[in-house]
């Protein structure tokens, strides 16, 4: 089989870092990909005015952020339960001192993380990761995000495998499914 | 029942995914050839910014006399700069001032956690970068590898944990192959 080919024109990122010249280099990356520029915000805070105004297919992130910590960011996000960018793919960038937040920014509902410096090999094939597969969403009552278990397995087929995995009836079979929210925007 | 968690499973269709999935759009190699154009096209500017950033820990570390302890927002600043310095000097592959950016982080990131904030073993790594940065005097290999080992010494001597030891593992890993075929 050939190599994978993605269609990134008109995919609109958020790139978010609090360092210029980094974010002039993801930004490059992307470009050299076929995607758009990005829409670059410095802190959580610009992130969190620029979502509430805009959509995002795409959020970039640093590990580090100076306003606040990415995990916060990342919650906020997952909790917007009336947006569209609830379920928005998060890619968190860890700088070389700040692979210790790794596990938080995981916690906390980020699709993938990766470490900078971040090639565009290792870019390209975590949005190709995020773009193919159908990863399912977990809401419990202290996380939402990706299913951390995942592993490139197909979807449930809606019967739990633990007790303690109650689900919420919400469409008749155990299982609530919300399709093409994101493409509400 | 009570005591069970109640627990949602939503597989949302992104517009990512739609997007990604339309015809055309560009090859894994194509895409990577494109991106590796661009960055080459900021070298300059990135090694401008390894140097600045080298020069604002001159300044920190010897605004300093040799025996006096630099402070906290000192060390943490010392710590950033080596953080982008890491990030740009393995995008541009720089090795040897990779390697030992990578170990003054090592260090800082330990003297901070030890509340021991000594002068000398950042101005070591400084200086020593100062020699690997690009644009300076070049180094033949074997007098880099004798100065990035003299950093070896140094961090052994204080034993930190490296930052490295901190893994991204993601199943990106495992299945990156599949992504490849």
């Amino acid at each position: 089989m050939g190599q994978p080919r993605l269609n990134l024109k008109g995919v609109t990122t958020l790139l978010v870092d609090s360092d210029l010249f980094t974010r002039g280099l993801v930004a490059n990356i992307l470009r050299g990909f076929g995607m758009d520029s990005p829409t670059v915000g410095e802190t959580g805070r610009m992130a969190q005015h620029h979502l509430e105004h805009h959509y995002a297919d795409l959020v970039i992130m640093e590990g580090g952020l100076p306003d606040m910590p990415a995990a916060d960011l990342i919650k906020w996000i997952r909790k917007q339960e009336k947006s569209p960018f609830r379920f928005v793919p998060i890619i968190v960038m860890s700088g070389y001192t700040q692979l210790r937040l790794i596990s938080a920014a995981r916690d906390a509902g980020a699709n993938l993380v990766v470490k900078k410096p971040v090639s565009p090999a290792a870019l390209f094939d975590r949005i190709t990761w995020v773009a193919r597969t159908a990863r399912p969403f977990i809401e419990t009552s202290d996380y939402i995000g990706p299913d951390r278990r995942f592993k490139n397995i197909p979807p449930l087929d809606g019967k739990m495998k633990r007790d303690s995995d109650e689900t919420e009836a919400a469409d008749g079979n155990g299982i609530e499914t919300q399709q093409s929210l994101n493409s509400a925007a | 029942m009570a005591g069970k968690a109640k627990k949602k499973i939503h597989f949302p269709k992104t517009r990512l995914a739609e997007l990604a999935a339309r015809s055309g759009g560009i090859l894994r190699d194509d895409a990577l050839d494109g991106a590796s154009k661009s960055l080459e096209g900021m070298r300059d500017q990135a090694d401008t910014q390894i140097r600045a950033a080298i020069k604002a820990m001159e300044d920190i570390v010897f605004s300093r006399a040799a025996g006096e302890a630099l402070d906290d927002s000192q060390m943490i600043a010392i710590l950033r700069h080596a953080d982008q310095i890491v990030t740009l000097a393995g995008t541009f592959c720089y090795a040897t001032l990779d390697t030992a950016a990578k170990s003054l982080c090592d260090v800082t990131d330990g003297l901070i956690r030890a509340g021991v904030h000594s002068r000398q073993p950042v101005a070591v790594h400084v200086q020593t970068m100062h020699l690997l940065a690009p644009g300076t005097m070049r180094l033949s290999a074997e007098h880099a590898e004798k100065m990035l080992s003299e950093l070896a010494k140094v961090s052994a001597h204080f034993n930190f944990e490296s930052l490295a030891a901190n893994q991204v593992n993601d199943n990106i890993e495992m299945n990156a192959e599949q992504l490849k075929s």
